[in-house]
């Protein structure tokens, strides 16, 4: 059994009949918390599915831990997943349904059940597991879902929405178990179409639309990359236009804009020179600033600005719930290590 | 709620192999079944016809002893054999088997479909192969315990009251007794669960199972009694399964068809079933 733990994707590629799900994906995830962001249809629950070797790649490949986990019983071993659907057996009881899977990873009837319980109760589930799923809400047969997921300590853990549906209370017990089975060095890559969901859990992103990833990594690095779609700085100041004027000579500012409060918006393709000039400028002329924020510095923005870029690529190719049409011309995802392609349309 | 952090321990033990997630499947399936009112019922009942033919057995050998006594010199008749418990097996097909076709087999993959199963148990390593076996086996077995078990008591007690020198030929029942039990349980197994791969609805999937295995027999059953032409017999699964029956009992059968008509029939029963479900799960492409 190979001791690399991590997912590779090369050039992978899924289709239903004319309905590509999956284009030409190439990546590598190493340890670590991983957000699967992308809108609905995006091919989201594909991937996860062919990395779970529940779907058989169209081309190309899928690696886990060094393994094709297609059929492979060795790879599956080391593979959990929940899956989005909220369907269970609701006659059974939590603790019934988490022993059942847990047996199916190869431990006998004592260690399967000790683990079931031990996984039901790091998600809380501890004065539920007794009960008949039928009897749960929402939150909690999203819990017992995520139990039978960890209940084998998975290297890979693929969970397809796993918030759904859950109360403040499920999800911070959600988020924390995900973040200690990453942090004891399993690769954890959750999908959501939420984007708060991801923020303040994990800053390394995959951002997939129309079937391809179309940015991968940090979100400032992924940023960087985006030499067409500027840094917003917006900062509160009593001059305006002063400040403006001043930052204005900085190599890298593109645009201003003057909004309400006494408050100036820098577009700026060097972000750093600009905080520098900006500190710089305040103590030398003696600005007084009230604020300084970055209104797109959340994913928010940056995942409206990829999709958008994504749909005037493609075109108007028709969404297909669990894909969509490519167009050939369909510009190719970006990494961390690769530069923007397509200036055309870049919003500023 | 608190958060509990109950630490990491890697396992460190004796992780069964692959091959053994039948085994767990099967019994996840014996519990699944019980889970049916249909299989509760027949469980519960199916022993009445053994029990039932035991004390008639035992009552008429009792009556007979006693008129043998009071008439000394009289001859006994010979108890019932072969065809008595080859009669068994037809209320127990009738009565119980189809319960468990129905309330066990013909909804396991269509409920699996409906709950989304499929997803977790290909996300472990479970093979379409081994999914497939541990279904059926979980029916077969519940019917083959409800076949063998009621003739097995009966076999036995005819080989009680039996004479002592017909006490081995009336026990070597068994063995025809044990090959039309495995026949029965493997084609109402696969049959049933191969009929539940069709489609999610439970509901359509068991009345589907229970159409073949009821009009087949009504129409082969008018056919043959208004023009007497038997051979409609050979499109209903119990009419098969009890021509091979009577073979494997060595009963003389009542009119034309013959257990070589009927096994070939049988084996394109079980082979199209299992090419039904194996559709289903085929490449394990989960697609929720």
């Amino acid at each position: 059994m190979s001791d690399e733990i991590g997912i590779r994707a090369i050039r992978l590629s899924k289709w239903y009949g004319k309905v590509t799900a999956l284009q030409d994906v190439s990546l590598h995830l190493e340890p670590g918390l991983w957000g699967l962001l992308g809108p609905n249809g995006s091919g989201k629950t594909t991937f996860l599915r062919c990395i779970a070797g529940q779907l058989k790649p169209s081309l190309g490949e899928v690696r886990v831990c060094g393994e094709r986990p297609f059929a492979n019983p060795r790879a599956l071993r080391r593979i959990g997943l929940c899956p989005e659907a909220d369907a269970l057996y609701d006659d059974l009881t939590g603790l019934e349904f988490v022993t059942s899977l847990a047996r199916l990873s190869g431990y006998d009837a004592d260690e399967a059940l000790k683990r079931a319980k031990e996984a039901l109760e790091s998600f809380g589930l501890e004065d539920a597991m007794n009960r008949k799923i039928g009897g749960y809400s929402r939150g909690m047969r999203q819990r017992a879902k995520l139990a039978q997921s960890v209940v084998h300590d998975p290297d890979v853990l693929l969970l397809d929405e796993p918030l759904t549906g859950t109360d403040p209370t499920s999800r911070a017990v959600i988020l924390e178990q995900l973040k200690k089975r990453a942090d004891e060095g399993a690769v954890v890559l959750f999908s959501t179409h939420v984007l708060h969901e991801i923020e303040g859990l994990t800053d390394q992103v995959l951002l997939i639309a129309r079937g391809q990833v179309v940015a991968q990594g940090k979100v400032h690095e992924i940023r960087d990359l985006l030499e067409e779609h500027p840094h917003h700085v917006r900062v509160q100041t009593d001059q305006p236009r002063a400040l403006a004027a001043a930052l204005m000579a900085v190599e890298g500012v593109v645009g201003v804009s003057f909004l309400a409060n006494n408050t100036v918006e820098f577009m700026t393709r060097d972000p750093d020179a600009t905080y520098t000039t900006l500190a710089n400028e305040a103590v030398a002329k003696g600005f007084s600033i009230e604020s300084i924020t970055s209104p797109d510095a959340s994913l928010e923005a940056l995942f409206h600005y990829l999709v958008e870029r994504s749909n005037r690529g493609a075109g108007t190719g028709a969404d297909a719930g669990s894909g969509s049409v490519m167009s050939p011309d369909y510009q190719p995802g970006l990494s961390p290590g690769q530069q923007a392609k397509s200036p055309a349309g870049a919003s500023s | 709620m608190a958060i509990r952090d109950l630490g990491y321990r890697p396992y460190e033990g004796e992780r069964l192999p692959a091959s053994h997630n039948t085994v767990v499947l099967l019994r996840h399936g014996l519990t699944r079944a019980w889970g049916s009112w249909l299989v509760k019922i027949a469980a519960f009942t199916a022993w009445a016809p053994a029990l039932i033919a035991m004390f008639y057995l035992g009552t008429m050998t009792w009556i007979m002893q006693q008129q043998a006594g009071q008439m000394p010199g009289q001859e006994l008749p010979p108890p019932p054999g072969a065809d008595f418990v080859k009669a068994l097996f037809a209320w127990q097909f009738w009565g119980f088997l189809s319960l468990i076709g129905v309330g066990a087999g013909a909804g396991a993959i269509a409920e699996d479909i409906t709950f989304k199963a499929f997803s977790f148990y290909f996300a472990k390593p479970v093979t379409p192969p081994q999914y497939l076996a541990g279904r059926i086996a979980a029916v077969a077995i519940w019917c083959f315990a409800l076949t063998f078990l009621p003739s097995f008591l009966v076999v036995g007690m005819l080989a009680g009251i039996s004479p002592e020198e017909m006490r081995v030929e009336q026990a070597g029942l068994i063995l025809p007794a044990l090959l039309h039990s495995v026949l029965i349980s493997v084609v109402v197994a696969t049959g049933s669960v191969g009929m539940s791969s069709l489609s999610g609805s439970r509901a359509l999937t068991m009345s589907a199972w229970l159409i073949v295995l009821v009009i087949p027999q009504i129409l082969a059953l008018i056919v043959d009694t208004i023009a007497d032409w038997p051979w409609l017999y050979l499109v209903s699964i119990y009419e098969l399964l009890s021509i091979v029956g009577d073979a494997l009992f060595r009963i003389e059968p009542a009119n034309d068809l013959r257990w070589y008509y009927a096994l070939p029939l049988l084996g394109l029963v079980v082979a199209g079933a299992l090419a039904m479900a194996w559709r289903r799960v085929r490449g394990v492409e989960v697609i929720a």
